[in-house]
């Protein structure tokens, strides 16, 4: 049986209850790429998570996640691992395994619905501030 | 030249991530971790896998020779003229990653297809030296300057990365009043790909538009541009005539990731039209065959072209982004180069048909003398 949480923490019995747990908190850590560009957008929402797996082990649950790049070269690896690893914290995950694929096959279009249209709503902002002739 | 397009690549590396290019003060250690980002982020990731293009670790890292990287542009591909940008990130290497006295021996070795950016190390604390140094490059032939905007050393009392941005009238605007000075009257400035941990201000476009305002008379390349910040980068070619979107590692994607390709260049021409889009490969960072190949391939899938307006990609566009666009910019007169390359000996090499990928490079690592 899964452990059981403290006051106030989200009970994690059901597999879809963890992914649900996990997903929210992975999707907390913000895209920095996405930041600069003035449009704060989740690591779930910008396609990013490849595999999430949960599995029972030890009366609680193993996560197993595969993150993806948006390009190679990209170096916030480490933030995003470490801001995950610093967001699921539960009695109830017995353990959390941090991977990254190395198909770098990411596309806009792995971005959410929601996502797409933050940036489509950003884009049109952008552009109603240039003006029609191109240089101000 | 290929399909009848004259093909300029807007941005060739003479790298050198070798052993012996360690700077005495970096600890063997981390130039092991530089050596083997460079080789996976930069070659491994986007390389053809077809067979001969994949380079090994070793191969890759091993200092890149005049001779051998011309054979792989004008024997092994159809490419006609290179630009060659030379890079110093002192904090890892002696001579510079992409070294400018390779450039000048490639310029030497194929004096009407080379043209050359010079490095300015603007971290230099002793700003005279480095004039002295964009001096000398002027007199060795170099037409643009390339700026790079961190050393790869992290400051711990600030918490950031050594960093610098290019609308700062102080610290950035006398290195473009030097290079007006000198005559050079290009720039390319390293942007979008990541140059360290955090933050990621270094390489977004912004402070390239300030630039670009103060000195409208001076053409400003955003290297790497679309690889990330797309959209800026595409309304950044809408608002300011003098500035280009270097291609260089962006096209590239063209040969194994080409929908990542297609939304990069779509919107980019979306917004900022084709003649200010340069097609640039980085080679030797991957091989400037599949690429070109690939590129000239190319069409815009017509979902996208439904689906996000995005424009297609006509023999005319192509041959803009392909080498027109710079030409126009350094007032290259196209015809009169292909009249003199056309029987040089990098032209009678390529006309017995292509050598294979990385043929004389490879052949150098291997002890034997290099293909004359």
């Amino acid at each position: 049986m899964p452990a059981s949480p403290q006051s106030g923490e989200q009970r994690l019995q059901s597999e879809e209850q963890v992914v649900g747990y996990v997903s929210d908190r992975i999707n907390e850590v913000v895209d920095p790429c996405s930041r600069a560009q003035g449009v704060a957008i989740g690591l779930v929402d910008m396609g990013l998570v490849r595999e999430l797996k949960v599995e029972p082990e030890g009366g609680g649950w193993c996560v197993r996640l595969k993150l993806r790049l948006t390009s190679p070269g990209c170096l916030y690896f480490v933030y995003f691992e470490e801001s995950i690893r610093e967001r699921i914290v539960h009695p109830a995950i017995k353990r959390l395994e941090v991977g990254f694929d190395s198909g770098l096959d990411w596309t806009p279009e792995s971005m959410s619905s929601s996502a797409q249209r933050q940036l489509r709503e950003h884009r049109a902002r952008l552009l109603s501030v240039v003006p029609p002739t191109g240089n101000p | 030249m290929i399909d009848g397009i004259f093909v300029i690549d807007a941005v060739a590396h003479a790298y050198d991530f070798s052993d012996e290019n360690r700077i005495a003060s970096c600890d063997p250690e981390r130039y092991a971790g530089l050596q083997h980002f460079a080789y996976q982020l930069g070659h491994f990731s986007t390389e053809s896998l077809e067979p001969g293009y994949m380079l090994t670790e070793k191969e890759f890292t091993a200092r890149w020779h005049a001779e051998d990287l011309a054979n792989v542009f004008f024997v092994e591909s159809d490419v006609d003229m290179i630009v060659h940008h030379s890079v110093a990130i002192s904090s890892f290497s002696r001579d510079g990653v992409a070294r400018f006295d390779t450039g000048v021996e490639l310029k030497r070795i194929a004096p009407e297809r080379v043209l050359l950016y010079g490095c300015v190390d603007t971290f230099d604390e002793d700003r005279g030296r480095v004039f002295d140094s964009m001096e000398r490059m002027v007199e060795q032939g170099a037409v643009g300057f390339k700026f790079y905007p961190s050393n790869g050393f992290f400051d711990v009392s600030k918490h950031k990365l050594v960093q610098m941005l290019y609308d700062d009238p102080e610290r950035a605007f006398p290195f473009f009043e030097k290079a007006r000075e000198l005559g050079v009257m290009h720039l390319a400035f390293h942007k979008a790909q990541p140059v360290g941990p955090g933050p990621v201000e270094a390489v977004h476009y912004e402070d390239i538009s300030t630039a670009a305002l103060a000195f409208p008379d001076m053409t400003f390349e955003v290297v790497h541009a679309g690889w990330a910040f797309l959209e800026e980068a595409g309304i950044q070619l809408m608002l300011h005539d003098n500035i280009y979107a270097n291609l260089e590692c962006v096209v590239n994607l063209v040969v194994r990731n080409p929908r990542r390709f297609a939304h990069i260049i779509g919107t980019l021409l979306r917004y900022g039209g084709p003649e200010r889009i340069l097609y640039a490969t980085g080679c030797a960072v991957n091989h400037s065959d599949p690429i070109l190949e690939r590129f000239m391939a190319f069409e815009m899938p017509g979902d996208l072209v439904d689906g996000y307006g995005y424009p297609e990609l006509t023999a005319e566009v192509k041959r803009l982004m392909l080498g027109a666009n710079i030409a126009r910019i350094h007032g290259i007169d196209i015809p009169a180069v292909e009249r003199k390359i056309s029987a040089d000996d990098w032209s009678r090499r390529r006309a017995a048909g292509k050598a294979r990928p990385w043929s004389a490079h490879r052949t150098r690592l291997a002890g034997a003398p290099a293909a004359s």
